[in-house]
C-alpha cells in the first residue's frame, strides 16, 4: 500500500520554503473570513437580542423623507405633537401601563456602520419604562424612574459616564451630569442590545425641557391589550391617523437587517474573492509540484500506484497545505484582535464558530486548487516519463 | 530565459535595462503561471480597492466638514462626554433661539454671512463618522452662504426664493430621484418632506459630504415642520475682520459658558473632531486593508521563489558571465513588480463591475454609487502595487542572490 500522507509531506517538506509561504497566505485568507463573518455573526445576533427585547409592541413615528423608505427604529427625524401621541395612547386595545410617547435624541454618532447611536437619550413617561425596555432587564437599581432627575443607564453609558467620573464603574445613587444638569443613577441595565447598551432612559417631561422641546416627542411606543388582536389594533391606529407610520416593532428591526443585507454581501463577497484568490495561487503552486514530481508519480505508477493513489496523493497535499494554514489563521486572528482591533465587535464566542466553518471552507477551497493539477497528475504515463529519464 | 538568456546575456551586463528585458522575457516564457498569478493577485487586489473606497474612507469624510468650515465659528449645546466625540454637526444639539439671536448680534460677526441653522437627519447613517444620507438644514433665507461657504450651485440659485423652496446637496438630490426614471431631481422639480412638498430652486456642486446630503430649506419652515418651534441646532457665524475670530470666540464663551464654541482658536483653525468614535471602524477596516495587501503579497512571493529556484541555472550562468547581484536582484524586483502591476490593472474592471452589479443593493442602504466614485487614485494605486511587488520580491532576491556560479552549474 502506497503511504500518501507520508509521499505528500516529504514532498511539501522539500520544498519548504513555498510551502511556509503558501500556508502563511491561506492562514491570512483564513484570519480575514473570521474577522468578516465574525462581525456580520455580530450584527445578526445583536438584531436577534432587539428583537427579543421589543417583540410583541407597535412603534408609531411620523414617516420617512423619502416614500415607501423606513429608516428603522428608532427614527431621529420623526416628531409629532405630544397631543397627538396622546391621542395614540388613547386608542382601544392598547395597553396604557406598558405604552408610553418617547423622545429619542442621540447623543453620539454611530459608532458601527448602520448602528444605533453610541449614546441614545430615550425620554419616557415614568411609569411606564416598559414601554421601551420590555425583555431588557435590570442589573441594579431599579426599572423605573423616580424623580425628574433620575436616569436609568444602559451598559456602554454607564461605562463611559464611569470613565468620566475616573470610577471603575457606576453606582446607584452616583450622579451624573448632562446638559449641565445633575442627574442621578436609579437603574443599571443587564447587557443587550447596542440600543439598549448605549441608552440614557430619563423622564420625557425633563428630556423635552433639557432639550427645549416642550410639546413635541418622537413617536409612541405601545403593547397591546392582552385581550386585544394586534393586528386589529394596529389597522385601527392607522386609520385613525392615515399620516403616521404604525408599525409591529419586529418588523421595524427586519427593515434594518435588510439595511444589513449590503454588508452581509459586502462582507461575503470580499471573503468570497481572498478565498478564489488563494484558490489560484494554490492551483499554481500545486501545478509547478506536479510538473516537479513527474518522476516521482511515474515511479510511483511502476511501483503499482493507481491513478485513485496519484489523484489523491495532489488533493492531499493541496488538502494539508490549506488546513495547516488554517490552523493557523486562528493564532494569527487571536492576535490581530488583542493588538489592532482591541476585541472590535468579534469576541471569541462569536469568532470560534467561524474558525470551524474556514476548516471545512479549506477543504472546498483545497479541493477546487487541486482539480487541475490532479488532471495533470494522473495522466503523467510512467513508461514515457521514464523513456524520457 | 534559457535560450535567450545567451543572447541577452551577451550584452553589455552594465545595462540598467538588462534586468528588466530578462524579468519580462522570463515571465512571458511562463505565461500561464503569470496569468494565474495576476488573476489570483488581481482578486485580492479588487477587494483592496473595495475596502478602500467604502466604509474605509470614512476618516477622510469626518474631517471634510471641518476644512470647510475654515474661517467659521460654530456655537451648539455642550453634551457632556458623548458630545466632544459628536463633533459637528451635534445632531442632538439644541438651543434656544433668543440665544442664538444673541450670539449671531455679538460685535464682530458678521450679520449678512452668519446664521442660525437646524439640523434633522432625515435617513440614516450609512457610514460611522459621516452625516445622515439625508439632513435637512433650515438657514435664514439670504444667509444660506453660512452654511455654503461660498460652494457654488450647479444648477438653480444658492438663495431660498420662498417658505417652500429647498436647495439639494447632489447626493441628496440622487436621493430623492429614487427609483424615478432620472438618476438626479431636477431644478423645479417637486419633491416631498415629512409629508409637505418643496419646489427645488437649486442643486450644489459636489463639496464636503455634509453639504453634498443637506436639503437646505428656511429655518422657519424647518422649525415647524419638525415640530422645534423656538429651537436651533447652532449658530454659524463668519466674523468681519478674521483676525477678531479669536476674541469673538472667547466672547462667546464668556457669555455662554454651557456652550460648545468650535473655531476661533488662532485665527480661525478649527479643532479636529474626536477622532476616537470612529477609531474602532477605521482600525477595522486598516487591518483588514493591510491583510488584504499581505496576502497579495504572499502570493506574489511564493511564485517568486518558485521561479528562483527553477531558475538557478540560468542565474548561475548570469553570475559566471560577471553579472552583479544588483542584476540578478534586479531580474527577480522586475518579475514581482510586473505580476504585481499586472494583477492591479486587472482588479479596477474586475471591481467595478462587481459594484456596479450592486448597485441596488447599496443603495438599500443609501449608498449611492457611480462609476466615477469608483475610480480609485491611480498613482496612489500604481505606488501600492509597485510596493506590493518590491516587498514580494524580497526573499525571492535574497534567495537569488545567493546562487553561486559554481553551485548551480555542479547541480547539472
Amino acid at each position: 500500500m502506497i503511504p500518501l500522507w507520508d509521499v505528500a509531506l516529504r514532498s511539501l517538506k522539500h520544498r519548504a520554503a513555498r510551502s511556509a509561504l503558501t500556508v502563511l497566505g491561506v492562514a491570512l485568507a483564513g484570519q480575514l473570513y473570521i474577522t468578516l463573518a465574525g462581525t456580520l455573526a455580530a450584527y445578526e445576533e445583536d438584531l436577534d437580542r432587539q428583537l427579543q427585547a421589543m417583540g410583541g409592541r407597535i412603534v408609531v413615528q411620523q414617516p420617512m423623507a423619502r416614500a415607501g423608505e423606513n429608516e428603522g427604529f428608532p427614527s431621529f427625524s420623526s416628531s409629532m405633537p405630544s397631543d397627538t401621541a396622546e391621542a395614540v395612547l388613547s386608542s382601544p386595545g392598547v395597553d396604557r401601563p406598558s405604552s408610553s410617547a418617547v423622545l429619542f435624541l442621540p447623543l453620539a454618532r454611530p459608532t458601527l456602520p448602520d448602528g444605533p447611536p453610541a449614546a441614545l437619550l430615550v425620554g419616557i413617561e415614568p411609569g411606564h419604562e416598559a414601554a421601551f425596555l420590555g425583555g431588557v432587564t435590570v442589573g441594579a437599581g431599579q426599572p423605573s424612574l423616580s424623580s425628574e432627575n433620575s436616569v436609568i443607564l444602559g451598559e456602554e453609558a454607564a461605562g463611559y459616564y464611569a470613565a468620566q467620573a475616573g470610577s471603575a464603574s457606576l453606582a446607584i445613587g452616583q450622579s451624573l451630569r448632562l446638559v449641565g444638569q445633575e442627574f442621578t443613577v436609579t437603574g443599571l441595565l443587564e447587557p443587550a442590545s447596542w440600543l439598549y447598551d448605549g441608552a440614557v432612559l430619563m423622564p420625557l417631561s425633563t428630556a423635552q425641557s433639557l432639550f427645549s422641546l416642550p410639546t413635541a416627542v418622537s413617536g409612541v411606543m405601545l403593547s397591546v391589550d392582552p385581550a386585544a388582536d394586534i393586528a386589529e389594533v394596529q389597522h385601527a391606529i392607522q386609520a385613525q391617523f392615515p399620516d403616521l407610520q404604525i408599525r409591529a416593532a419586529g418588523d421595524l428591526i427586519e427593515d434594518v437587517s435588510r439595511i444589513i443585507n449590503t454588508y452581509r454581501i459586502f462582507f461575503r463577497g470580499i471573503n468570497s474573492m481572498v478565498l478564489s484568490g488563494v484558490a489560484i495561487i494554490l492551483a499554481v503552486v500545486l501545478l509547478i509540484a506536479v510538473s516537479e514530481q513527474r518522476r516521482e508519480i511515474a515511479t510511483l505508477r511502476a511501483l503499482g500506484a493507481t491513478r485513485w493513489n496519484v489523484l489523491a496523493h495532489v488533493v492531499v497535499q493541496a488538502s494539508l497545505l490549506t488546513l495547516a494554514g488554517m490552523v493557523i489563521a486562528w493564532p494569527i486572528w487571536w492576535m490581530v484582535s488583542l493588538t489592532l482591533l482591541r476585541d472590535f465587535l468579534v469576541t471569541f464566542n462569536l469568532a470560534f464558530p467561524r474558525w470551524v466553518e474556514v476548516l471545512a471552507l479549506g477543504l472546498v477551497v483545497a479541493a477546487l486548487a487541486a482539480a487541475a493539477p490532479a488532471w495533470r497528475a494522473v495522466r503523467v504515463d510512467p513508461i514515457e516519463v521514464l523513456r524520457d529519464e | 530565459m534559457s535560450d535567450s538568456s545567451h543572447s541577452e546575456g551577451k550584452r553589455n551586463l552594465g545595462d540598467p535595462l538588462l534586468p528588466v528585458g530578462l524579468g519580462v522575457h522570463t515571465l512571458m516564457h511562463r505565461w500561464a503561471r503569470a496569468a494565474l498569478t495576476s488573476l489570483g493577485v488581481a482578486a485580492v487586489i479588487a477587494v483592496y480597492l473595495g475596502v478602500s473606497g467604502g466604509v474605509g474612507e470614512a476618516g477622510p469624510d469626518v474631517r471634510a466638514p471641518f476644512e470647510a468650515l475654515s474661517g467659521r465659528i460654530i456655537v451648539q449645546q455642550a453634551v457632556e462626554g458623548y458630545s466632544e466625540a459628536e463633533a459637528y454637526p451635534a445632531l442632538s444639539s439644541l438651543l434656544a433661539e433668543s440665544d442664538a439671536e444673541a450670539i449671531l448680534a455679538m460685535r464682530g460677526a458678521d450679520p449678512l454671512t452668519s446664521s442660525s441653522v437646524l439640523f434633522v437627519p432625515l435617513a440614516r447613517v450609512a457610514s460611522p463618522g459621516e452625516p445622515p444620507a439625508v439632513l435637512a438644514v433650515g438657514i435664514e433665507p439670504g444667509h444660506e452662504v453660512a452654511f455654503l461657504d461660498g460652494l457654488p450651485v450647479g444648477d438653480g440659485q444658492a438663495a431660498l426664493s420662498d417658505s417652500m423652496s429647498v436647495i439639494l446637496g447632489p447626493r441628496a438630490a440622487r436621493y430623492f430621484a429614487g427609483a424615478g426614471a432620472c438618476e438626479t431631481v431636477m431644478l423645479g422639480a417637486v419633491i416631498e418632506l415629512a409629508g409637505a412638498e418643496f419646489e427645488v430652486v437649486g442643486v450644489l456642486e459636489p463639496g464636503t459630504a455634509l453639504t453634498d446630503h443637506a436639503v437646505i430649506l428656511p429655518l422657519r419652515t424647518a422649525q415647524n415642520l419638525f415640530l422645534r418651534p423656538g429651537v436651533v441646532s447652532a449658530v454659524i457665524l463668519h466674523v468681519s475682520d478674521p483676525a477678531s475670530a479669536g476674541p469673538v470666540a472667547a466672547a462667546i464663551r464668556e457669555r455662554f459658558p454651557g456652550l460648545q464654541v468650535i473655531g476661533g482658536e488662532s485665527q480661525g483653525e478649527l479643532e479636529e473632531p474626536a477622532p476616537e468614535i470612529e477609531s474602532g471602524v477605521v482600525s477595522f477596516f486598516e487591518a483588514l486593508k493591510i491583510t488584504v495587501l499581505l496576502v497579495a503579497v504572499l502570493m506574489i512571493s511564493i511564485v517568486m521563489v518558485i521561479s528562483v529556484a527553477d531558475q538557478r541555472r540560468q542565474i548561475g550562468i548570469l553570475r559566471a558571465m560577471g553579472a552583479g547581484r544588483p542584476l540578478i536582484a534586479g531580474l527577480v524586483l522586475t518579475q514581482a513588480m510586473v505580476l504585481s502591476v499586472a494583477g492591479t490593472l486587472l482588479a479596477w474592471p474586475v471591481y467595478a463591475l462587481v459594484m456596479l452589479s450592486l448597485r441596488s443593493v447599496l443603495a438599500e442602504a443609501n449608498i449611492e454609487i457611480t462609476l466615477a466614485d469608483l475610480l480609485p487614485s491611480w498613482a496612489r494605486l500604481f505606488v501600492t502595487a509597485l510596493l506590493v511587488g518590491g516587498l514580494a520580491s524580497l526573499w525571492p532576491a535574497w534567495q537569488a542572490v545567493r546562487v553561486t556560479p559554481l553551485e548551480a552549474l555542479r547541480a547539472e
